[in-house]
């Protein structure tokens, strides 16, 4: 609206941003800009029974300079019109989140349950307008009346004008309702979005609340486009009835002095346990545990650095946050739960002596200055790692130690991805769910022009399908909109006062969580401390192989004493046989392997840092490579960036590198160098990144740097930006990859049976690590009722370096196995826990019949057809045809028959069976059900079967590749393991195929990825052709042309190849002429030209080929 | 407002109790649960009278009260006045239909719908007509309206039936409308022929009325009042049962009746509102058709 | 042109049919559209109408009522047709019976053979098989003739009497009409074919599988009698006469159906039920059949009023109505029944009133066409022009009809809709305030009007997910002249904001009549 006046000052008080999930459709930022732009004297959040957006809002009204007003839209249960609540000072505020954490313990997660008493107990100080929708006028006098009466604040009459059906009589009647109840009235717009474009994205989000279509949702979706930001004029016009209610938004907004920054953080006391100080405490305990660290003395110089870093704790009096880590982590240690430290300040020399990091500082020279600043004023951030099935133990210790009202896990805003945003969006435009499937297919494909419109007409779809546009415009609109709230894998935050009057608090889906409403770069904007409790999976492995090495082999070991620095280990690694190592196991990293080839610890650091977003966008890893190699001479940009970059070959790797070099190099504050690292975090939905890039790039040019480096290092911050990897996780994880190598190289069964206890875990599935395995001479033996337990055990076996696959030969040496593993019940599909358990505990001498297992175990019929299924009875002599036939035999009917006083001869007799004579299960057909049944075959790989067919077309086998010559043109086809597209390697996807003879490396240039799209992604049989590229070692096959081949899997489980060979003829079938019939009663009959009815064999056929295709593996995808 | 005999305590009671039996069954209309008549729901046939407590329009008939359960004629000057035709009409079924179970038979010719549009079920429903009793029959001859009005009148689901025309047409000559007078005397429902543009033309209804819209507001310049009440200018040009005679209605949406016009304050206050308002820039533009 | 018909199934449209150049690309039956369109851009695919191919199928089984009156509906592609006793009437066809069937009798196979050409004719391709049991003819025409397809030919075949093993043994156990559960666990221990338990003990594949499998099997081979339920209604709910002469007098034909209505009231009566629809069928001498149908708002059997319906639509036809040479046969069939519930004698008011009133919309019906006694269908839409709709009495269920439920009327609310809506909308002339304000004065067929009150704007945005362009927001306003006549209009766009310089500029339009 265009209508110029001399306009008042207005000010927004009640816009929702899209943390009132599936209501607002923008994000807090967009709406502070928004305001901004249009002049508005303030602007209040609302949103629905939440405080979500406001730290977002918060902050972004800080940096544009806004006055910014905290606030929220009350919802009532008991009939109570919407209130808008808006705290006047820190006291209210803190009222306010009792409120609403009172209203969210109550009801179910997702859901906050408020009455109007809840309100009158807590609303003093907080500036309350009743915001009536149509037909909420009746009792409006008497709710007015009773607020006003309530509270001192003077409540207020909200009204919102949207251009609706009556406008002038609704606003004369408030008016009269304001007037008679001596309150007065206060304009809003009632603001779901920032500006009126956003209208669709607004329908469509209410659509998915309602779970309608557009059509569907009819009057319940807005009449307009109306409920925007406006600015002051257009408010003047629309409210030109009642000017007074505009001018009172600026009187509300003055006496409103409350701001987020009023949020003074307090960390809580520490037990000072012996002490009488924490700091004092922490010393002790330090000294304590240098003293157990270092038996034979304390070198000078770690004390030196205790000592540095006591004082610098000490000034900064962060003593108690690190007794708190160190008391979880004493608690882990005595429940016998491994626990790793990492984070800017775990790596210290105070962390290693109190036993919260193994890495040895002595090991790494680890600078922890660099990590807590005493000028920056940075919390310290410590994240412990914990064996993930057993970290809900430390977490119910934190809430016991300190309470519900001082303890809460941050919240992960749950946003949506593209994928998720085309499902949902795609349903409200009324998409077939095959529709939605495809449509999600091709995402990876979408650029901010919109979807390719061959892509779609590959995906099957019609691009001349205007829905379709729109699912991809809205869908990209709605992706990385908050969804919902869920908890933070682990991030505590501890308080001294009670954390409910600091963030309303809120049920978690998991029975006895509870989470605040804030995630972590809210809490970190905000300066508050949180400790993360994480889980890590390759812990759990580890403490398992540590068990089973102390169990079987009698070899007592922790992750400190694990031998360190064998060259063994590091052999093993540079020939990137590293499949189930943590960090080192993807492709990219096993392709890294034999060029970094690392020989120390800090090169294992190196490795772990170097495969990441920030120097590959910083175009670093060459040039490191290169130096490493020797290829290139180590010289620094500067003298002063050599103290920076000295470990790193003057290549800066690590994102502390990158934030000193802005420092060293571009003439930043350490504060501010702070706000650029902010920034990239959160830069895509802030998008003030400009300033700073222009600032580092102009500050190192001016001091003599090459204008390339200075963008290659701003790039590789922007890397940062998305995934930061600082040098102290690298050497947290570094250790672990050493560990878990050692125990793979060392002991492979060991490390083969901790790693199938801890799934799911990592890039492979358990096939390929029993694979490995295998290939390591491990003997693995299938499943058994009375041999198997839960877990993946070890049994006698011979030494494993006598059958090694010729790849690993050089191993001999190295490998000390020599046990068996025993595959365990939990790789069988869909067996319980408790079930296996029984079984194990009555299994005494041993079943020996499938009845007698049944009656025993007191199992259910289907969990011992599934025990069938898993062909886990070859013990007592039944094949799986046979156990299964056994089992379907049950009569589960008959309860009183499983008393074994009925279990006599005579009911046996009744029972008795005529032999089942059931046909020969041909061995294709046994592996595809071990595949259906394990997710895989100790028997044979699946291609073993179709290897003479395989050989007539000419193609090779995967380790075939290893054995030729640069550039030669191959074809081999495999079962596709893995498919992986790197954010970083520019749309190049890498695949894994497999057979029986091994695996071989895909590359898809992304030419050849869009011309064979959907093979790429659906097969799971697939033929590749194309040239061979092998560079030290690591061979690469770069596709050229793609087949499906998944049909032939087909022919596996058939019962005789010929006969599957036969049917398939008869997929030709007789053609009908189109014809015309009188009878037709609709229009699109008359081309109706009926099929010939399916022919059942086909139909056979492909039944089969389903259910063996649903049995082999789908190829895990990543990013 | 019903002229109605005095009603015997005991029907009057199991009359009621059948209309809310017949309500919770979901038989009858919300509208008609709304004032249930005792008496009409005894004796079947509904009042014989209808008041609408307005006393000019109630005296012009011979025993106080528009009669029922015969035929009305209504008509207005040109089509365009349809809306207020409509409403008058309207008002009427909405006091009948209130009154007496039964569905609305709305027939009409295509030639009227395109004048003056479709009857709009939403406008109904504020007026107290529900429109899920009204059925509407759309016939494509005179001789078909006036075949569906006579099979209309003599149903006893109808209470009401309602005729649309353009004009004189020549099928409804004076045999055509005793005929249907006739028809609807010997049934219970009330028949309305509602003429757009109809001149005056021999007929056997028992009245004509002549509607024409009353004006509710005024402007000041280009400051533009808001609207007051539905109101009617209608003359009684003829009247078998009473004298002919002109008045002035209003209808009350709240009351859900006719009321007498009375200046009152409009609820909007005239002050600060209107396009020239606040905004004060209240530049006037022509557009065009094209 | 490559073509295919497509259906939802199993939440993808899916071919449900094809033509040859499709399949000649080899694209398959029940494959989705979109991995067929994957790989041929160029299909052309129509969507399926629902329940078409239902009716076209109905209409084959009707047509089948010449061989049997025993027809069942099989499925979504298959008749099963009882022949017993009614082959021999077929036996005088002497044409030779190919190799494989001359042990078939040669009325059966006579049948099957005319059956086929006929079908062939009408350009159906038709498999067919015949043999003792239901559950044998229908493995042998789905999984025994597949191959045979191959030739062109209609593939048809019988099994003679007693001779299925040796033919259905091979097939594949999905020949037994299985659920696809138990086919699966009969796959898993390696039970495939028919002959894999045709021959088993029934007790162990009882206690695996379930008793349907047994009894599919004893049905195969003949050991169990399997129901056939007929797709026509029992003949008790037809009757019919037949006249030496010929009548062709309307009154005569009104006549008769009375004397048809009181035979099938009686039936109806015993049934408990009456009919929701009738047919018609007068059958003339030249073999030309005449169907009238008729259907009802409630069960009905009072023959007054089945001849009455009769009579409306007969007089509705007017002179379409053609006796020909007279008719020699009449039948009346009640094609559709339902529980009769006799009116609530104590509430007779309502009972009374709402049976009236059906009576009165099927005979209006009957006259005018159902579709032109109509009521209003609420629609849940912001729009005027669609928010009613019209759709007949007769079938619309009056619970959806659910006007009142608007806010409770504040006082002094106005009609805030209009009491008669033109449409499509009228473009009208108009001096406006700009940016958004009312008509200050119109004009509408040529006639001027002067606004003298006014109340708005209430803004609707059409949806704009349906059209490429999304059509402009609209202002409505109420208005009234000097006449006091109210008039409901809107300017379409929004002035200075959709009329962009190169856009159109705004448009006023009359939507309503007011009171």
């Amino acid at each position: 609206m265009s209508v110029q006046t001399g306009s008042r000052p207005y000010a927004e008080l009640c816009a929702a941003t899209n943390f009132s999930f599936l209501r607002g459709a923008s994000h807090p930022e967009e709406l502070v800009r928004q305001a901004a732009a249009l002049g508005l004297a303030g602007l209040g959040i609302c949103d629905r029974n939440s405080l979500a957006g406001v730290v977002r809002a918060h902050m972004a009204a800080k940096e544009i300079g806004l006055q910014l007003v905290i606030g929220c839209r009350l919802g009532f249960c008991d009939g109570t019109p919407d209130i808008l609540a808006w705290p006047r000072e820190r006291q209210a505020y803190g009222r306010l989140t009792r409120l609403l954490t009172i209203g969210n313990r109550r009801a179910p997660k997702g859901e906050c349950h408020l009455t109007l008493e809840d309100l009158v107990a807590w609303g003093e100080g907080i500036v309350l307008a009743p915001l009536p929708g149509p037909g909420e006028e009746a009792g409006l006098d008497a709710l007015l009346v009773r607020l006003r009466g309530t509270f001192d604040d003077m409540p207020r009459l909200a009204v919102a004008l949207g251009y609706g059906i009556d406008d002038r009589r609704r606003l004369a009647r408030l008016g009269e309702i304001a007037r008679k109840a001596g309150v007065p009235l206060l304009a809003t717009n009632d603001v779901l979005y920032h500006v009126p474009g956003r209208r669709p994205l607004q329908d469509v989000l209410s659509c998915i609340r309602l779970h309608e279509t557009l059509e569907g949702a009819g009057r319940r979706l807005e009449a307009n486009a109306e409920r925007h930001l406006k600015g002051a004029s257009a408010m003047a016009h629309v409210f030109r009835a009642a000017p007074e209610a505009l001018a009172e938004t600026v009187s509300v907004l003055k006496s409103l002095t409350f701001s987020l920054d009023d949020l003074a953080y307090e960390y809580p006391e520490e037990a000072t346990g012996l002490s009488a100080t924490p700091q004092e405490e922490l010393e002790r305990l330090t000294w304590k545990g240098a003293e157990r660290r270092y038996p034979d003395g304390i070198p000078p110089r770690v004390e030196a650095t205790i000592r540095r870093e006591l004082a610098l704790v000490s000034e900064l009096a962060y003593a108690p946050y690190f007794l708190t880590v160190q008391d979880i982590v004493r608690f882990a240690r005595a429940r016998g739960i491994l626990a790793q430290g990492r984070g800017s300040a775990a790596n210290s020399a105070v962390c290693f002596c109190l036993g919260i990091t193994e890495v040895d500082p002595a090991r790494g020279d680890l600078l922890f200055e660099r990590f807590i600043s005493p000028e920056r004023r940075e919390p310290p951030d410590i994240d412990v790692d914990f064996e993930h099935e057993r970290r809900e133990e430390v977490i119910q210790y934190i809430y016991e130690k300190y309470g519900r009202e001082h303890a809460g896990l941050a919240a992960t805003v749950i946003t949506y991805r593209t994928r998720s945003a085309v499902r949902e969006v795609g349903k409200v435009f009324g998409l077939s769910q095959d529709t939605l499937n495809r449509l999600a297919g091709t995402i990876w494909g979408w650029s901010s022009q919109g979807i390719d419109q061959r892509m779609l007409r590959e995906a099957g779809l019609d691009p001349a399908d205007p829905r379709l546009v729109l699912v991809a415009r809205l869908s990209r609109a709605i992706a990385g909109f908050p969804r919902h709230l869920s908890q933070h894998v682990g991030g505590f935050v501890i308080t001294r006062g009670r954390l409910d009057t600091v963030v309303p608090i809120q049920n978690a889906a998991m029975e006895g969580r509870t989470v605040i409403e804030w995630d972590k770069d809210d809490l970190e904007s905000l300066g508050m401390l949180k400790i993360d409790i994480l889980a890590l999976g390759m812990l759990t492995a580890i403490r398992k192989c540590l068990d089973l090495l102390r169990e079987d082999y009698g070899r007592e070991e922790t992750l400190a004493s694990i031998p360190a620095e064998e060259p063994e280990v590091y052999d093993m690694l540079c020939q990137a046989d590293s499949l189930g190592v943590f960090q080192v196991e993807s492709r990219a990293q096993m392709t890294m392997l034999p060029r970094l080839k690392p020989r120390n610890f800090y090169d294992l650091v190196i490795e772990v840092a170097i495969v990441r977003p920030g120097p590959i966008q910083g175009d670093m890893v060459h040039p490191y490579l290169r130096r490493r190699q020797g290829l290139e001479k180590v010289v620094y940009p500067k003298r002063e960036l050599e103290e920076v970059l000295g470990k790193t070959l003057g290549v800066p790797l690590f994102q502390e590198q990158a934030m000193r070099i802005a420092i060293v190099a571009a003439g930043f504050s350490p504060g501010e160098a702070d706000r650029l690292r902010r920034a990239m975090a959160t830069f895509r939905r802030v998008g003030t990144i400009g300033t700073f890039q222009r600032k580092m790039i102009d500050g190192m040019v001016a001091r003599g740097y090459e204008a390339d480096f200075a963008e290659r290092c701003f790039r590789q911050i922007e890397g940062f930006g998305e995934y930061g990897f600082p040098e102290s996780h690298a050497a947290s994880f570094a250790l672990l990859v050493y560990a878990s190598a050692w125990l793979k190289a060392r002991y492979p069964d060991v490390f083969l049976a901790g790693m199938l206890n801890a799934q799911p875990l990592g890039f492979y599935a358990p096939a390929q690590l029993v694979r490995d395995a295998r290939e390591h001479g491990v003997e693995v033996r299938e499943v058994d009722i009375n041999l198997s337990d839960w877990d993946a055990t070890l049994e006698a076996g011979a030494p494993a370096a006598g059958r090694l696959h010729p790849r690993h030969a050089q191993m001999r040496g190295t490998i000390l196995s020599t046990r068996a593993v025993r595959l365990g019940l939990r790789s069988a599909k869909r067996l319980k826990e408790e079930e296996v358990q029984t079984l194990i505990a009555r299994r005494g001498e041993g079943f020996d019949s499938v009845r007698d297992l049944w009656l025993r175990s007191g199992l259910s019929k289907r969990a011992i057809a599934r025990l069938a299924e898993a062909d886990a009875f070859r013990s007592i002599g039944l094949d799986r045809r046979a156990a299964l036939w056994a089992a379907q035999g049950l009569d589960e009917g008959g309860e009183p028959t499983r008393l074994p006083l009925f279990d006599t001869a005579a009911v046996g007799e009744l029972r008795r069976e005529p032999d089942a004579d059931l046909p020969p299960m041909p061995p294709g057909a046994h592996v595809v059900a071990d595949y259906r049944a394990l997710s895989l075959s100790l028997k044979a790989h699946p291609v073993v079967f179709l290897r003479q067919r395989l050989e007539r077309l000419s193609i090779a086998p995967c380790e075939a590749l290893s054995h030729v010559r640069n550039g030669v043109r191959r074809e081999v086809a495999g079962l596709v393991l893995v498919r992986q597209r790197p954010g970083t390697a520019s749309g190049v996807i890498f695949m894994t195929l497999e057979d029986e003879t091994g695996v071989a490396n895909i590359v898809v240039w992304p030419k050849v990825f869009e011309r064979h799209r959907a093979i790429v992604l659906g097969a799971r049989l697939l033929r590749v052709r194309g040239k061979v590229q092998s560079d030290q070692g690591v061979v690469h096959l770069i596709a050229d042309t793609l087949e499906d081949a998944t049909a032939m899997l087909g022919d596996l489980s058939g019962d005789s190849l010929a006969d599957a060979g036969l049917a398939r003829a008869d997929e030709v079938k007789r053609p009908v002429p189109e014809q015309r019939h009188k009878v037709s009663p609709g229009s699109g009959l008359v081309q109706l030209v009926r099929e010939v009815p399916e022919l059942a064999r086909v139909r056979d056929v492909h039944t089969r080929l389903r259910q063996t295709q649903a049995a082999m593996p789908k190829g895990r995808n990543f990013h | 407002m019903v002229a109605v005999p005095r009603p015997d305590p005991d029907r009057t009671l199991l009359a009621e109790l059948r209309s809310r039996v017949a309500a919770l069954e979901g038989g009858l209309s919300s509208e008609g649960r709304l004032m249930p008549d005792p008496a009409s729901a005894a004796n079947g046939q509904g009042p014989a009278r209808l008041l609408t407590g307005v006393a000019g329009f109630d005296g012009l008939f011979a025993s106080s009260g528009m009669p029922c359960g015969t035929l009305h004629e209504a008509t207005s000057a040109e089509s365009r006045s349809g809306g207020a035709l409509t409403g008058f009409v309207a008002a009427l079924l909405a006091c009948l239909a209130a009154r007496r179970a039964g569905a609305v038979l709305w027939v009409m010719e295509p030639e009227a719908g395109r004048e003056a549009g479709c009857p709009n079920a939403e406008g109904l429903a504020r007026f107290g007509l529900d429109p899920a009793r009204v059925l509407l029959v759309r016939t494509r001859r005179v001789e078909e309206t006036l075949w569906a009005m006579e099979e209309g009148v003599q149903a006893s689901g109808i209470c009401a039936v309602v005729a649309e025309l353009r004009g004189a047409p020549r099928a409804l000559d004076l045999t055509a409308s005793r005929r249907l007078l006739l028809r609807t005397e010997a049934g219970g429902a009330t028949a309305f022929l509602l003429r757009h543009g109809g001149e005056s033309a021999p007929s056997a209804a028992v009245t004509r009325f002549r509607i024409a819209a009353r004006p509710s507001g005024g402007r000041d310049g280009l400051r533009l009042a808001p609207l007051g009440r539905p109101g009617w200018q209608v003359a009684l040009q003829r009247n078998r049962d009473g004298r002919p005679g002109t008045v002035e209605l209003e209808w009350d949406h709240a009351m859900r009746s006719f009321a007498a016009p009375a200046d009152r304050e409009p609820v909007v206050p005239r002050t600060g509102d209107g396009p020239a308002g606040a905004s004060g820039t209240g530049r006037v533009m022509a557009f065009s058709r094209r | 042109m490559p073509r295919v018909v497509v259906a939802a199934r199993r939440g993808a449209d899916r071919i449900v049919a094809l033509n040859a150049p499709a399949r000649a690309l080899g694209v398959t039956a029940d494959e989705p559209l979109a991995d067929a369109r994957a790989r041929h851009p160029a299909l052309q695919s129509d969507a399926q109408a629902a329940g078409e191919v239902a009716a076209l199928l109905a209409a084959l089984a009707d047509w089948c009522d010449r061989y049997t009156p025993l027809v069942a509906l099989d499925g979504e592609d298959g008749l099963l047709l009882d022949i017993t006793g009614c082959a021999h009437l077929f036996a005088h066809d002497e044409s030779a019976a190919p190799a494989g069937e001359e042990r078939l009798p040669a009325g059966e196979h006579a049948l099957m053979r005319d059956c086929l050409r006929r079908l062939g004719d009408q350009g159906f391709a038709v498999r067919a098989g015949v043999a003792d049991t239901p559950a044998a003819a229908w493995a042998y025409a789905r999984h025994a003739l597949a191959r045979d397809v191959l030739s062109g030919e209609p593939s048809c075949g019988g099994l003679p009497p007693g001779a299925w093993r040796e033919v259905l043994a091979p097939l594949p156990m999905a020949a037994l009409r299985l659920e696809d559960a138990t086919l699966d666990a009969l796959g898993r221990v390696g039970l495939t074919q028919v002959a894999d338990v045709i021959d088993r003990p029934r007790g162990p594949l009882a206690a695996r599988f379930g008793r349907d499998l047994v009894r599919r099997i004893e049905r195969l081979r003949g050991d169990a009698a399997e129901p056939i339920s007929p797709r026509l209604a029992a003949p008790l709910l037809a009757a019919d006469r037949r006249f030496f002469e010929p009548i062709s007098r309307e009154e005569d034909v009104r006549g008769v159906i009375l004397g048809l209505a009181e035979r099938l009231s009686l039936d109806l009566e015993r049934r408990g039920e009456g009919g929701r629809a009738f047919e018609l069928a007068l059958f003339r001498v030249d073999g030309v059949v005449n169907r009238v149908t008729v259907g009802t708002s409630r069960a009905l059997r009072d023959p007054a009023r089945v001849r009455g319906l009769f009579s409306e639509k007969l007089a509705a036809l007017g002179d379409d109505f053609d006796a020909g040479f007279g008719f020699d046969l009449v039948r009346l069939c009640v094609l559709e029944v339902q529980r009769f519930e006799p009116a609530q004698a104590d509430f007779a008011q309502t009972g009374e009133h709402a049976e009236a009133l059906e009576a009165l919309i099927d005979r209006l019906g009957a006259r005018l066409g159902i579709a032109r006694v109509a009521r209003f269908l609420p629609c849940d839409t912001h729009l005027p022009e669609i928010r009613q709709k019209l759709v007949p009495a007769a079938v619309v269920d009056t619970g959806a009809l659910v006007w009142c439920s608007q806010t409770p009327v504040a006082p002094d609310t106005p009609q805030l809709r209009p009491l008669r809506l033109i449409d499509p909308p009228e473009p009208v002339e108009a001096v406006a305030m700009v940016p958004e304000g009312p008509p200050l004065r119109f004009r509408w067929r040529r006639a001027l009007y002067e606004v003298r009150a006014c109340e708005g704007p209430e803004r609707l945005v059409p949806p704009w997910w349906q059209e490429p362009r999304p059509a402009p927001a609209r202002d409505y306003y109420r208005v009234e002249d000097g006449e006091g006549r109210r008039f409901w209009l809107y300017r379409e766009g929004l002035y200075g904001v959709d009329s962009a310089p190169q856009g159109p500029p705004p448009r006023w339009f009359l939507q309503g009549l007011y009171a």
